[in-house]
């Protein structure tokens, strides 16, 4: 806080404006805040560390999801961060109650000018249960 | 002139061809056999970032889209013998950096002898 008001001091004695000086300041330090997130853990595929004895598993199918986000202007998130999470949901729904197995990722990102957009695409086998 | 079109095509095609990319797709969970044995819980993040070209542009990416296969190996390493992960968690956090944003995968689960 010091430094800031020495550097608003002299801003001012070059000349320039005290208040624009701290607002700059807020907006950068808010900027910083928002910008870092945490993405939602996604649970991939079915949980279980044995073999599962009531799944057939010579009837394989493959099923797969695609999510998309956009970071808009760099650090702004739409999507994004729940992205994993919501093409997990869509496996699951594919599934329809099979049991999940060999799950692979496949993460891709286009330029969008204004923002990236960032996909994930989860591949998969699903197997009936006897 | 002439010479100054054949650059600006250039840049153009190269930057066509970096703005879009995808990983090659990571086997991140596989199905338990009758001999594969538990050696506990293991995790490996890797990160990856999306550098500048201008102020308000990133698109040059840096480790950015093997993050995922990188990750997925070094939870493997961490516990020698390990073939395969099961019980896989996978997470994405990302952050600003102002030359660019970085985006950090972290996978958890079962390491599978």
């Amino acid at each position: 806080m010091v430094g800031i008001g020495y550097r608003a001091l002299r801003y001012r004695k070059r000349g320039g404006d005290a208040m624009k000086l701290i607002k700059q300041s807020i907006l950068i330090s808010a900027l910083a805040a928002l910008s870092a997130c945490s993405g939602v853990p996604a649970q991939l595929g079915s949980t279980t560390t044995e073999v599962p004895k009531n799944v057939d598993f010579s009837q394989g199918r493959p099923i797969n999801a695609r999510a998309c986000g956009f970071q808009l202007l760099l650090f702004i998130p739409i999507a994004v961060n729940s992205r994993m999470q919501n093409a997990n949901e869509e496996l699951i729904e594919k599934a329809r109650g099979d049991y999940i197995s060999d799950v692979k990722v496949t993460e891709s990102w286009k330029y969008a000018v204004v923002g990236t957009v960032y996909c994930t695409e989860l591949s998969a086998t699903a197997y009936p249960r006897k | 002139m002439k010479q100054s079109k054949v650059l600006r095509s250039g840049v153009t095609a190269l930057s066509l061809l970096i703005t879009a990319c995808s990983s090659m797709p990571t086997n991140v969970t596989s199905t338990p056999n009758e001999s594969s044995k538990s050696l506990g819980t293991t995790e490996g993040s890797a990160c990856g970032s999306m550098l500048l070209l201008g102020t308000a542009y990133y698109f040059i990416p840096v480790g950015l889209n093997s993050r995922v296969e990188t990750a997925y190996k070094r939870a493997l390493e961490k516990k020698p013998g390990a073939k395969s992960l099961v019980n896989v968690t996978m997470q994405e956090n990302w952050y600003w950096w102002v030359l660019g944003t970085a985006r950090c995968v972290t996978v958890k689960g079962e390491a599978m002898q």
